[in-house]
């Protein structure tokens, strides 16, 4: 009884359904002006907020070209904390462990390349250091690597149980004195006389004083003579240095 | 209105006329929401309901609007969400957030006070 009922009504809504669907009721043109009026009225802020954005850039751009402007000691600090060097030890122990993180059966090329760059960065430090301490130079010998793994890769297939792996020493010896361009030599060896002849000069305005007749200086003279001598002894040694260094 | 503002977010995938139905329910039932008519008893008793009669079948859209129309609100939006709209119970409830006995229940009471008024007018 109560299915038949619910199926009565079931049938009855779908017909009412199809009634509804089918039913074209005309909208009021009113309802079309009034739509029109609100859709305008929320579009308004937008074009409000699309208008602001290129102001808003030119602010944040003024702000920014100000900020730089008025505190360059900022932009100092901070060029300086980035352009200063990463310390090498780190450097290169940061390369030793990526050449030892790699497995000793990967290709040979790759590995060679790894332990060269690492020895040469850490080799160049060393050398650096050292002339800088003792400014003397130093003969830097590189050691490379190479682990040959080449018959090992090509009888893989063969047998694996015969590894044998092969190790060659190269030495290279490197000078580390970095070669300095003729300009530059040229404008050491011109600061030199430079000294000697304000040193030089000196010495005979002296002279003339004395000789004019004022003995109060004649130990100045004396002094400036000795430091004049000392001084262009200093020089051909350095002279002499730099030459034996090329 | 919601139609024309978010047209960019129908995606071709089924018919824009179920679209746009399924945005007028919504915000039908948004309106209720706010109004606080969404009231309902958390029954899980349904009603018998009498036979439909013939003529509930030859019933005009203008009447049929008025009599649903005199059905209090929480009865109307369940009897329209199945009976006009087509959705199950399951999906009534999950829209109104109630139970789906509570749909059921409604649902049959709408019918007999419906079947009611209607013995009321022929009479």
């Amino acid at each position: 009884m109560k299915q038949a009922s619910e199926k009565d009504w079931n049938s009855i809504e779908s017909s009412w359904r199809k009634k509804m669907q089918e039913d074209r009721s005309p909208v009021p043109e009113a309802l079309w002006g009034k739509l029109a009026e609100r859709l305008d009225a929320e579009e308004k802020p937008k074009v409000f907020l699309f208008k602001a954005w290129p102001w808003a850039a030119v602010l944040v751009l003024a702000l920014g070209i100000g900020w730089q402007w008025f505190l360059p000691s900022v932009g100092e600090v901070a060029q300086s904390g980035q352009s200063s060097p990463k310390s090498p030890l780190l450097q290169s122990s940061a390369n030793q462990q990526l050449a030892i993180s790699k497995p000793l059966s990967m290709e040979l090329n790759e590995e060679t390349e790894i332990s060269r760059s690492a020895t040469r960065k850490v080799l160049s430090r060393e050398t650096d250091e050292k002339i800088v301490d003792l400014g003397q130079p130093i003969q830097a010998k590189e050691e490379v690597v190479m682990q040959q793994n080449t018959p090992l890769l090509a009888n893989l297939s063969q047998d694996k149980g015969e590894e044998k792996e092969e190790a060659v020493w190269l030495k290279v010896e490197i000078d580390p004195v970095v070669q300095v361009s003729e300009q530059e030599n040229e404008a050491t060896l011109a600061e030199i006389p430079r000294v000697k002849k304000r040193s030089f000069g000196q010495l005979i305005k002296k002279i003339k004083q004395v000789i004019k007749g004022n003995p109060g200086e004649w130990s100045e003279v004396k002094e400036n003579f000795h430091l004049v001598a000392h001084k262009y002894i200093q020089t051909e040694e350095t002279i002499k240095q730099k030459i034996q260094y090329q | 209105m919601k139609v024309f503002t978010k047209i960019d977010y129908f995606k071709e995938q089924g018919s824009f006329e179920g679209w746009v139905r399924r945005i007028m329910v919504n915000e039908a039932l948004m309106a209720l929401r706010k109004e606080g008519k969404m009231k309902f008893q958390e029954t899980d008793f349904s009603y018998e309901v009498g036979e439909a009669s013939d003529a509930m079948m030859h019933l005009e859209v203008e009447e049929l609007n008025k009599l649903i129309e005199s059905l209090p609100t929480g009865y109307k939006t369940v009897f329209n969400l199945y009976a006009i709209e087509g959705y199950t119970h399951q999906e009534i409830a999950e829209m109104l957030g109630i139970q789906e006995g509570t749909s059921k229940s409604q649902l049959s009471r709408a019918r007999g006070l419906l079947q009611q008024k209607l013995n009321e007018l022929q009479v």
